[in-house]
This record gives C-alpha cells, structure tokens and sequence, in this order.
C-alpha cells in the first residue's frame, strides 16, 4: 500500500508544491492509505501540517501515527469527534477539539487558526473524512463545504487531502466535488 | 466587471439617500441623527444575516449574538436620545438613555470576554511554537 501512494505521489503530485487531492479509498485500505500519506507529507515532505478527523478521536490517532513512526509533533490535530463537556470547545497539546462534526464553522475557524499559524512555507491540510461529515450533514451542505475547503486550501497555499471512502451511494457528490479539487486519486 | 458596476451602483445609491437625507431635513442635528441611525441599522442586518449563516452552537455564532445585542442596545440609546431632543422628553424618562448606554457597554464587556476566549481557544501560536523548534532542531541533525 505504501509503494502504491508513494508512487501515486510521484507520478501526479511531486511536482506541484501545493495542490487539493480528493482521495478515495476502500474501506479495508482506509488506515493503511491515511497512515502512508500523512508519513510520506511530515517524513518524506518533512512538512508541519493540520490534521482534521472526523473519524477517530484525536487521542487514538496520534497513537496510531506513533505506532507507525510519525513524527505528531509535526501536526496540529483538529478533533471533531470526542464529545466535550457541553459539547464546548477545549484544547490540550497540540489538539483543539471541536466537539461536534455539525459544528462546521468552528471546524473552519479552527483550520484556518491552525494553518496561518503554521512556521513552514511549505504546509499540509489533511481533512479525514468527507463521509463522515455527510453522516452528520447535509450533501448540499457538504458539497457546499468542499467548495469552501478547497478555495482555503488554495488560498492557504498548501498541499490539501480530502479523504472519502468510495461509496457507490455518494459517487454522484464526489464527482461534483472532483471539480473542485485538482486531482482524485483511488487507492 | 460585474462587480465594478455593483460597487458604482451601491455608492451611487448611498450618496444618493445621503443627499436626500440632508435635503429632506435641513437641519445638522436631524441629519447626523439620521445617518447614524441608518449606519447602526446597516450593522444590525449584517450581524443578522452572519448570525444566520453560522452553524447553531459555534463559537463565533454565539459571539455575533453578543455583538447583535450591543449593535441593538447602541442603536435604542441613539434613537432615544434623538427623541429626547425631538420631543424635549424631561423628567424620569430622560434618564432611561442612561440605562440603554449602561447595558449597552455591560454588553460589550461581554463581547470582548466571549471574543478574548475565542483567541484563546482558537489560537495555536503556542504549538506552532513548538513545531517551529522540532523543525529547528531536525534542521541542525541534518
């Protein structure tokens, strides 16, 4: 799996220094493909980036980053999945948790903080995962948010991932969210 | 070019309705009165309009509900104060101005307070402090 992204990276990405990627992947591929993009952008790239998950709790995922040798203190992580006391907003380390994937305006508030925040030219943008947020949203609202992300990203200068599993029921959203995006890679 | 032509349009418009403010009612006191009420009515619509778009439960949502409030608070001490000298209100009454502009600066305090925790809650200088030396400190490895 891991050859694959780098060599997906190498083909398509490597000369572009900033870019929005819709990234697809399988179900049973999904840790694995997320794991090798984030080691390839902070030990490859060796560049500081904004991880926002929807998916897993931020505790669990820098867990998961150390067991596979990522550096997390290249990453500012943006949780909008571990509950908080009356669903408000706290801050440990180098984790803001949001409390709510509905919340979308503080998720946005958050990764634009964090991003401008950032000391390197060069940055990454990591957003796990767009079907997460359709469960919780809207697809208009979605399709809305993507078209914002990607704008940021642009305007961010960084290199962005948009993460989704391939679905059949969503394919009609993530064709219209390919126009957005500069490239969509399955894995 | 679209846009040009919206920005020509709308100050075409706002210098129209100032002119016609001034002519309509002649006197300074009137017409400073009047456009400070239009201005404070212009906030309060913006301030709706983002309260609106933001999701239910944000922080800034909750913020420009704060900011909505002092906007509305200004804007009846301003009209109040306008008819005190309209209507040469004297008495008790002319004391309520008082009150509008005392809860409209209680409120403010508010704003600034939810706003001050906003920064504290969004901002990352400190852990962009941190990275910045674990990049440091990779460089000089190197």
């Amino acid at each position: 799996m891991v050859f694959k992204i780098k060599v997906e990276y190498k083909k398509k990405l490597s000369k572009l220094k900033e870019y929005v990627v819709l990234a697809t992947v399988d179900a049973e591929s999904y840790q694995e493909a997320n794991l090798a993009l984030v080691k390839h952008l902070t030990q490859g790239e060796k560049i500081p980036g904004v991880y926002v998950t929807l998916n897993k709790p931020c505790k669990t995922m820098a867990g998961l980053f150390k067991r596979s040798g990522i550096d997390t203190r290249m990453i500012l992580f943006i949780d909008a999945v571990t509950k908080t006391a009356g669903g408000k907003l706290e801050k440990s380390d180098n984790c803001l948790y949001i409390g709510n994937p509905e919340n979308l305006s503080d998720i946005s508030i958050a990764m634009d903080q964090a991003v401008m925040a950032l000391p390197s030219k060069e940055k990454f943008v990591f957003f796990d995962s767009l079907n997460t947020l359709l469960l919780f949203n809207s697809l208009s609202t979605v399709a809305r948010f993507v078209h914002f992300l990607a704008s940021k990203m642009r305007a961010w200068s960084v290199k962005g991932i948009i993460i989704t599993l391939e679905k059949r029921a969503h394919k009609e959203l993530i064709d219209e969210l390919n126009q957005y995006c500069d490239l969509k890679i399955d894995f | 070019m679209n846009e040009t032509l919206k920005i020509i349009f709308a100050t075409v418009a706002i210098l129209a309705g100032i002119a016609s403010i001034i002519i309509v009612l002649g006197n300074a006191e009137y017409i400073i009165a009047s456009l400070s009420l239009t201005f404070g009515v212009l906030a309060i619509i913006w301030t709706l309009t983002a309260h609106g778009s933001l999701s239910p439960g944000s922080s800034l949502r909750s913020y420009t509900a704060y900011f909505l409030a002092c906007l509305v608070f200004v804007l009846i001490y301003s009209v109040w104060n306008n008819a005190i000298t309209i209507f040469n209100i004297t008495g008790y009454l002319s004391y309520l101005e008082y009150l509008f502009v005392t809860i409209a600066y209680l409120l403010f305090v508010s704003a600034a307070y939810k706003i001050y925790s906003i920064g504290k809650e969004f901002g990352f200088q400190k852990e962009a402090g941190k990275i910045k030396m674990v990049m440091e400190k990779k460089k000089n490895r190197r």
